[in-house]
């Protein structure tokens, strides 16, 4: 450009302007060039940068409305969902919960009455307890028996009093003497009696001693002296049921004591009558009298031994 | 009145610190059955008197 500047120069001025002119002329032309297009590009590029800001304010506003409006938008969809989400889950949880509540409480509510009510029932049968073994300890049985009979006693001699119509100083003055003498009346009667009643356990001893000694006499009234000697000692002491009873055994016994004897007399007898004839019988009379004689009482003895023993066994 | 009703309201009464009705009521739950006893020993009585006339 510069060169394109001094060709035009040289050209216009032919010569007149020199080489050193021209350089300088073109140098400031070109300095003045340089100015002015720098001030003009600066001043473009100022207005192109307040265009350009203004229309990229423009824009960005644009941009902020419009990613606000969608972000509003987003938001308030994801508000909407979230809200929906939330409000489905706290629904389910609240009737999930409710209903485990409402179990919960029913359970905690059975459980609190029933073991409220054993826990009552408990106590109170504990309490009860507790009191009547106090009460047993502190009044005992016998003391309130005492007290009910002393009470019933009361209403009955105030019944009696009633019905008797005496007041209580009538009965002390005057009613005393005659109770006295009633009780000493009652006294003398019980002594009289008790006195009557050995007498007639006497009596009836003597009745039975007398009934037990003609019961024997008729027993024995035609036996041989001999047997009823026997049998009055052997029966003398002992009472009717007993003769009764007894009676023929020994009467038997007796017999068979005898006919024992009268045999052991004919053996002892037998070695000095061998060989000659002699009636036998006619020895054994005195010999059984002798041997039932009180003199010689061995067999006798014997009999009566064998008699008790027997009688011994009997009663065993 | 029952005498474990009795009895609830003595302890209802002790645990409401209200100790002087506790213990009206304690004397009423005794005498009920100082009474009970006394009833008791009176029946027994007459039916010792009824067997021996």
């Amino acid at each position: 450009m510069s060169n394109e500047i001094s060709t035009i120069l040289k050209e216009a001025t032919k010569d007149i302007l020199t080489e050193e002119s021209l350089k300088a002329i073109t140098e400031a032309f070109e300095k003045k060039v340089d100015e002015k297009v720098n001030l003009a590009v600066e001043s473009a590029l100022i207005k192109q940068d307040e265009e350009y800001s203004a229309k990229l304010e423009k824009v960005l506003e644009a941009i902020d409305a419009d990613h606000t409006d969608k972000l509003t938008k987003i938001v308030s969809k994801i508000d909407e969902a979230h809200a929906a989400k939330f409000e489905h889950a706290l629904k389910t949880i609240d009737e999930s919960h409710s209903a485990k509540l409402e179990k919960l409480v029913s359970r905690y509510e059975g459980a609190l009455k029933n073991e409220a009510d054993t826990f009552k029932k408990n106590i109170v049968e504990n309490v009860s307890s507790y009191l009547e073994l106090y009460i047993d300890k502190a009044i005992p049985a016998q003391q309130i028996q005492e007290a009910t009979q002393n009470t019933r006693s009361r209403k009955i001699i105030n019944e009696i009093k009633r019905l008797v119509s005496l007041d209580e100083t009538f009965v002390n003055e005057n009613v005393k003497e005659a109770l006295m003498d009633g009780k000493r009346q009652i006294d003398e009667a019980n002594e009289k009696a008790a006195t009557a009643a050995k007498e007639s356990a006497l009596l009836l001893e003597k009745v039975a001693i007398i009934e037990r000694d003609l019961l024997l006499e008729k027993k024995i009234a035609n036996l041989p002296a001999p047997k009823k000697a026997y049998m009055l000692r052997m029966l003398g002491e002992k009472d009717s049921k007993f003769i009764n009873e007894n009676f023929e055994y020994a009467s038997d016994l007796y017999e068979k004591r005898e006919e024992e004897n009268l045999q052991v007399l004919k053996e002892s007898t037998a070695p000095k009558t061998r060989g000659i004839d002699r009636v036998v019988t006619e020895d054994v009379k005195p010999a059984t009298k002798s041997f039932m004689s009180k003199d010689e009482d061995s067999g006798e003895k014997y009999v009566a031994e064998s008699y008790v023993s027997l009688l011994k066994n009997k009663l065993v | 009145m029952n005498q474990q009703k009795q009895i609830t309201k003595f302890i209802k009464h002790i645990v409401d610190n209200n100790y002087s009705a506790a213990n009206t009521a304690l004397q009423g739950i005794v005498n009920e059955k100082i009474k009970a006893r006394i009833k008791n020993a009176d029946m027994a009585l007459t039916n010792k008197t009824t067997k021996k006339s």
